[in-house]
């Protein structure tokens, strides 16, 4: 339960969008974290296309074109183009945003195989300033599919960590439970 | 047949055997330094044989370092090497070149190799359709090519591959062979690309491989 009293903890902090349909979907399990392993892992990446670097305003831009694969430990990205933000002086990776037909997001929740999936026109991979939580928005047809629910939304926030949607932008379908999975 | 004529015919002939031993002399000397300076290897025959197919020797020096400078007469880059032959379509043949490129009077990047050549028309640029392929000097990197940072440039990029050209005057280094980029923490892999120096770009053009170790 103390990950559910975060979880309101977190959602009470946020200000929601004037266009959010006004439900916040919250599927918990006990084991259903990510691993936290993920984040200590290296990123890596790789594109057939081409990769442009470029540093402006303190920023590192790298950008990716072409069956784009990004992996973080169990994490694992695939879509068109892909554009990380480093910022300079501080080494931090502050941002991965991907580009597809669609994105294409996976990631292992916990160590007995249960994994969160996702699609959606555009991703973008985070972690919250205030928290360090890792945020996934899924952004255009954006759908989820998490061992306790399926969710398509125009677009959704996921909290890695937590295992949680913070927000849902509509309009939705899909199915909500906190006991049993649904299809896609 | 009287003697002046004999002397006539004999002096010409003379000079002309005497310039050609002094030539052979001069190449089979530039090899031999060569060699005993390591160069053995069968890259730098390969682009010895390639660029004495093309030409006479002209000149050869030791320890060379030069200065270049722009045309407002600041300091654009200096150049040095153990040596440095130069042939007669104006190629040079430089064993372990450095270059180092100046902003503002302070050195910016290091650049350095097993070998290098340097070249001076347009068809040393691969594209001519290029806004900087008119009469460009071309500075090929041969063998361990490497751009490092220099000390008074705060960036930490390094840039490794088997061969790279530089266009000094626009501080831009192409290659279409593998390269390894460095840089806090990214290590990123690819087949060509080219560097802009002055705009802090770098473009690279397939087979795109990388990662990123988070600080800890």
């Amino acid at each position: 339960m103390s990950h559910l009293a975060n979880a309101l903890n977190t959602l009470a902090g946020q200000k929601l969008h004037a266009l959010l349909l006004g439900f916040a979907a919250l599927t918990l399990s006990s084991n259903a974290l990510s691993l936290a392993s993920d984040k200590q892992e290296k990123v890596t990446w790789e594109a057939a296309g081409n990769s442009n670097m470029t540093v402006e305003n303190g920023l590192r831009t790298l950008t990716l074109e072409d069956s784009v694969i990004v992996t973080q430990g169990s994490l694992r990205i695939t879509g068109d183009r892909a554009i990380f933000e480093y910022a300079v002086e501080s080494n931090e990776l502050n941002r991965i945003t991907v580009y597809g037909s669609p994105v294409g997001y996976s990631q292992q929740l916990s160590t007995d195989g249960e994994n969160v999936a996702g699609t959606s026109k555009e991703l973008r991979l985070y972690s919250d300033e205030n928290t360090s939580d890792s945020i996934v928005e899924l952004i255009g047809d954006a759908a989820i599919t998490s061992p306790d629910s399926t969710m398509n939304c125009a677009a959704i926030t996921y909290l890695v960590d937590l295992d949680l949607i913070r927000e849902a932008k509509g309009p939705c379908n899909g199915s909500l439970s906190s006991t049993s999975p649904q299809g896609n | 047949m009287n003697r002046p004529r004999i002397l006539a015919l004999l002096i010409p002939t003379l000079t002309a055997v005497g310039l050609y031993l002094t030539l052979d002399w001069a190449d089979d000397r530039a090899i031999a330094t060569s060699e005993r300076a390591g160069m053995a290897d069968t890259l730098q025959a390969e682009q010895t044989i390639e660029s004495r197919s093309k030409a006479s020797i002209q000149a050869y020096s030791q320890e060379l370092e030069t200065m270049i400078f722009d045309a407002d007469g600041a300091l654009q880059y200096t150049l040095s090497a153990d040596s440095q032959t130069q042939f007669e379509d104006q190629t040079s043949l430089l064993t372990q070149p450095r270059i180092t490129l100046f902003d503002a009077s302070k050195p910016n990047w290091n650049i350095t190799a097993d070998y290098g050549r340097i070249e001076r028309n347009s068809s040393a640029v691969d594209d001519p359709s290029r806004e900087d392929s008119a009469d460009e000097d071309l500075v090929r990197f041969i063998g361990n090519a490497s751009l490092k940072a220099a000390l008074a440039n705060s960036s930490t990029l390094a840039l490794q591959s088997s061969e790279f050209s530089l266009i000094p005057s626009v501080e831009k280094i192409r290659s279409d062979k593998p390269v390894r980029v460095i840089d806090q923490g990214i290590n990123q892999t690819a087949v060509g690309f080219e560097a802009n120096l002055t705009a802090d770009s770098l473009y690279f053009e397939k087979k795109i491989r990388g990662s990123y170790e988070p600080p800890r």
